[in-house]
């Protein structure tokens, strides 16, 4: 099992690492460079898992990328100097420490239970259960079963296809094995968290933001705590983006961007809004100039939206319908409910922060305390602040709108939802608030060098 | 750095599911540390950890592999518990849940429509061959 679970791993990294170069450039962005390309890894992966014909030999291909991925090392490794390539003052110790306690616990706390939680159950593992035996996935036939047409079938399969590629490697489906798809997504979060700056308090803030205090939400199974970590990633490494510039941060936001929208329908306009913010954030901060692209950002974005964008189409075409999806009912539903009752007092009284009260507060107060004692330096971060503030307001005006469209009971859906969308909307408040902060003093400036594939 | 330091205080020490979740991640690392990983290899099993369903859909499910069923329907008063039909319909998998099919499960005591044959009994439910 353990041998297993690394060469999963391996092979993640292998499969996002072509086409790229290694990076030398401060510790942090090591982390960054790692996490971007195993996005990368589980993204194809997901693409690939869509349209292979047979996912038992989509596992099988998972040595030949375990395999390329080592000798892709064994190049780059024999044309690094030596000099560069034995330097253990390098070496990241406090980080390898960090990122290793928290995967270690991540991983524990992910293996110890069996599948239990309910929508983990009848949504996102169910839907692994069926590729798993069904051995590929795009099929009308199948998700429109009348039996399972309760399941949300319309849902993205990002995890359900890394669960069902990864337990095809056992002797059959059990209500343990697949979970490790959780620990496989989550990986790249603290990566992203460790890799974010040097300075340690500033790795346990973000670990403590986006992976504690999504108890239990990144190990029962649900997708909101994934969701909830990448979307407040992507905002993150974004608003840096914003103010620097830096292609590596903006692949950054895309893999961040097309994992939210390959777990969650709603992770598609999370998608949206921090791609949409960070690209216009960043022609403000340039004066209308437009961002650099090279082409690893081209390749990265292909990445990123190859595997939500072939789901989507698919769907479509083969008329699997979400059921709170936009119809000519939901507009009038939205009028009536504006026009009578109070629903816009419930949904927002329902989306008020509980648990999150006092750590948003103090988020406001540490952003308003900090921006008013440094005046001066807000000009230079205007468009990272305007981001910052913007995802989460658009995002909450998506969250008021689908409340108020919904064909459901109101009071029903609220009860039985809004302490997961508020997840996603809390991280995405708190790291917009605090990333121009913490950008302030983490180092994003790479200097690319090409040693390798 | 000190306005950091405070929110990661504030976070630690006052968010809710912090101090719900850290205790436990904290517990299963001791348990990964002292090498305690007992009934690791029953996790590797077909069907291990079905514990997570209920007594009903699990009696249900496991019946259904036992007569080598392809599909299987339920009786009304079965069908009629929105989340028993979703646990069994998960839980048994690939086995489906299909309205038209003569092997039936009812609830252990319900009367069997005509012209049904009993074939097993559980504790909780019943199974029969409808024609």
């Amino acid at each position: 099992m353990l041998g297993a679970a690394s060469l999963a791993v391996l092979a993640v990294f292998a499969l996002g690492s072509w086409p790229w170069r290694r990076t030398s450039g401060p510790h942090a962005s090591r982390w960054q460079s790692g996490a971007v390309v195993y996005g990368r890894g589980l993204l194809l992966g997901y693409a690939l898992g869509l349209v292979a014909p047979s996912l038992t030999a989509l596992a099988g291909a998972w040595w030949l990328a375990v395999a390329w991925g080592a000798v892709a090392v064994l190049v780059a490794a024999w044309r690094t100097p030596m000099a560069v390539r034995v330097r253990i003052a390098d070496v990241d110790l406090i980080g390898l420490a960090l990122a290793g306690l928290v995967l270690l616990a991540l991983l524990a706390r992910v293996m110890d239970e069996p599948l239990a939680a309910w929508d983990a159950r009848s949504i996102w593992y169910f839907h692994a259960k069926v590729l798993f035996h069904a051995d590929h996935a795009l099929d009308q036939a199948l998700w429109t079963t009348p039996a399972i047409h309760w399941s949300h079938v319309d849902y993205p399969k990002l995890n359900a296809v890394w669960a069902a590629v990864w337990t095809k490697a056992f002797a059959g489906w059990n209500e343990f094995l697949p979970k490790y798809s959780l620990f496989l997504l989550e990986v790249p979060v603290v990566l992203l968290c460790v890799g974010f700056s040097r300075a340690t308090v500033t790795r346990c803030l973000l670990l403590a933001m986006l992976v504690l205090r999504m108890d239990p939400y990144l190990w029962n199974g649900y997708m909101d705590g994934l969701l909830a970590s990448y979307a407040g990633l992507g905002l993150l490494y974004g608003i840096r983006y914003v103010r620097d510039g830096e292609p590596l941060d903006l692949m950054t936001v895309l893999v961040a961007s097309g994992i939210c929208a390959g777990v969650k329908n709603e992770g598609t306009v999370v998608a949206a809004c921090l791609l949409g913010f960070t690209l216009a954030g960043r022609v403000w901060q340039q004066r209308g100039g437009v961002p650099a692209i090279d082409w690893r950002v081209i390749a990265t974005a292909g990445y990123a939206l190859l595997g939500p964008a072939i789901w989507s189409a698919w769907r479509a075409s083969a008329g699997v319908t979400n059921q709170v999806a936009m119809s000519s009912g939901t507009l009038t539903r939205v009028r009536i409910r504006l026009a009578y009752g109070d629903s816009l007092a419930s949904i927002w009284k329902a989306l008020a922060p509980t648990d999150d009260l006092v750590f948003i507060a103090l988020c406001v107060l540490a952003a308003g305390g900090f921006w008013a004692l440094n005046r001066q330096r807000l000009a230079d971060h205007r468009a990272a602040v305007v981001v910052g503030v913007g995802v989460p307001l658009v995002y909450l005006a998506v969250l008021t709108f689908v409340y108020l469209g919904t064909p459901f009971d109101l009071t029903w859906h609220l009860r039985t939802s809004t302490d997961r969308t508020s997840l996603v909307l809390y991280t995405c408040v708190a790291t917009g608030l605090l990333a121009p902060i913490l950008a302030s003093d983490s180092p994003a400036r790479v200097q690319a060098v090409d040693v390798g594939t | 750095m000190a306005c950091q330091a405070i929110l990661l205080g504030g976070l630690l020490f006052l968010h809710p599911a912090i101090r719900r979740g850290v205790p436990r991640l904290v517990t299963a690392i001791a348990l990964v540390a002292r090498g305690d990983v007992s009934g690791s290899a029953e996790r590797l099993s077909p069907h291990a950890g079905e514990v997570a369903l209920t007594p009903l859909p699990r009696e249900l499910v496991t019946i259904a592999r036992e007569q080598r069923l392809q599909a299987f329907a339920l009786s009304a008063r079965l069908a009629g518990d929105a989340g028993l039909l979703q646990r069994v319909t998960e839980g048994a998998w690939p086995i489906q849940l299909s309205a038209g099919s003569p092997d039936l499960f009812v609830a252990r005591g319900e009367v069997l429509p005509p012209p049904c044959v009993l074939r097993q009994t559980g504790e909780f439910v019943a199974y029969a061959r409808c024609g």
